[in-house]
């Protein structure tokens, strides 16, 4: 099956269609989300909304951009929302134990990246730059770089435009590129 | 202002391919600029320097391996799309619960707990007060064979309760008014190890194993009802660092528990009471 068949399966509500399509495209949305999450649960559970919402709403899909810009689209604001309710519970934990003097475990995931976490590889240097980017700026980085989406991909994933992209992606390359040249200074000194 | 890596006259200075480096990099120039930026990158080694950064960037964000997707991820789409279909639950991840306990809801079960808490004075905290009033959860066939293999032990009772494996996010947001923690890690270093969505008799619930190295801990979380069954084992209050909450012991092995109005929190380990185990239950009460 072609894309546009397989697409108009799905809106017929064809199972065996929908697993086709997530089979296409699962390993993509998968990896962008564990990415951005770096946790194999939450990444689980995202990616498990993605596609229930695509496939309940996938009459809106209108075929002028590819099925799966479509499916990172979604996949990123599930993300998006999901990490900034994060970002306040995390907020909320911290106040809590300062109020409390609470002796809690570490919360934070123990899942990597999936970069290659010895000291002193880039990689490993580029996940723990990249963990301080904002989720905007992490996302736009990996879909670029890690999915591979092009300009005009990322417009249509990010819902603008691909001006806005080129300056969105250099704003964030250069975040990227100052914490990186910060960390190597500092093991310089030491 | 001209750069001093600018080129002649209509050609591109570094000012100018500055904000383009990164468009030539990702292969976004249309045919024209590209030669401009490549006829200013054969002279300014400033700005190759800087191309080089964009490229090493880019080649590290670029994935080494394949993603290997868990192979639950597509039952619970179909599941949660069946659900969907059918007007039920948008994501059911545990078995729907039996007619019979319709009535039974967490908020019901919490009214309940809250109406005997205060109208009986048996606030399971309450330093006076008896023992907490747990669900009608019968705890003797995780506590029988515990000396002889808690796994097994732990499993069977798990079984008992038709429990499934899930994530955190969706242990959440199964028994959501339920007030628990589930950290990866606990204090003396034990790690998460498998969550579970547990059905009590229609009433969500969650249970968790966590290890450190081959030592096994679990902590279950349920709303409090009415009566637990220990099979032979007895009950006693107890105090655990600054809460107050009764305990089982089987062998080594001591089942913990402290409830309040909405959830009752076990821990079943064999921690000392007095230095290991007041930290790991309060990681697993709510914030």
């Amino acid at each position: 099956l072609n894309e546009s068949e397989l697409i108009q399966r799905c809106k017929a509500g064809d199972r065996q269609a929908q697993k086709d399509l997530y089979e296409r495209s699962v390993s993509r949305i998968y990896g962008l989300l564990l990415k951005l999450t770096a946790n194999e649960h939450d990444a689980l559970d995202l990616a498990q909304d993605t596609y229930i919402r695509a496939f309940q709403r996938i009459d809106q899909f209108d075929q002028n951009s590819a099925i799966t810009t479509w499916l990172y689209r979604i996949a990123y604001n599930e993300a998006l929302q999901f990490l900034k309710a994060e970002a306040r519970r995390k907020r909320k934990t911290e106040m809590f134990v300062q109020r409390t003097g609470y002796l809690r475990a570490d919360e934070s995931s123990s899942t990597s990246r999936g970069f290659d976490d010895e000291p002193g590889n880039i990689r490993a240097e580029m996940a723990t730059a990249l963990s301080s980017l904002s989720t905007d700026e992490q996302a736009i980085l990996l879909l670029r770089y890690h999915e591979g989406l092009d300009y005009r991909q990322l417009a249509e994933v990010l819902e603008c435009s691909p001006g806005t992209v080129a300056s969105r992606l250099n704003r964030a390359r250069g975040r990227l590129g100052t914490i990186l040249e910060k960390r190597h200074r500092t093991l310089e000194e030491r | 202002m001209v750069s001093p890596f600018s080129l002649e006259a209509n050609t591109m200075t570094c000012d100018t391919v500055k904000n383009k480096l990164g468009l030539f990099v990702d292969a976004e120039l249309n045919p024209d600029e590209c030669a401009k930026v490549r006829e200013h990158l054969a002279s300014c080694t400033a700005c190759c320097f800087e191309v080089e950064n964009l490229r090493a960037i880019a080649e590290a964000l670029q994935p080494t391996e394949a993603t290997v997707v868990p192979e639950s991820l597509w039952p619970s789409i179909e599941a949660g799309l069946g659900a969907a279909s059918s007007g039920n639950a948008r994501v059911p991840t545990v078995a729907p619960r039996p007619r019979v306990f319709r009535l039974l809801t967490p908020t019901w079960i919490a009214a309940a707990a809250f109406v005997l808490a205060i109208g009986l004075g048996i606030w399971g905290i309450s330093p006076s007060g008896p023992k907490a009033r747990a669900a009608p959860i019968d705890f003797s066939v995780l506590l029988e064979e515990l000396d002889l293999d808690p796994r097994q032990a732990f499993r069977n009772f798990l079984e008992t309760y038709n429990a499934k494996p899930g994530s955190r996010t969706q242990a959440k947001r199964y028994a959501r008014r339920l007030n628990f923690a589930l950290p990866e890690s606990l204090p003396g270093g034990f790690r998460l190890d498998e969550v579970y969505l547990v059905n009590f008799g229609g009433a969500p619930g969650v249970a968790a194993s966590y290890f450190r190295g081959e030592e096994f801990l679990a902590a279950i979380f349920h709303p409090p009802v009415h009566e637990s069954s220990y099979g032979t084992h007895e009950d006693y209050d107890c105090v655990v660092g600054k809460h107050r909450g009764h305990k089982v012991q089987a062998g080594e092995w001591k089942l913990v528990h402290v409830t309040d109005a909405t959830t009752c929190r076990c821990v079943l380990s064999r921690l000392d009471e007095t230095t290991e185990l007041p930290p790991v239950l309060a990681a697993v009460l709510p914030e």
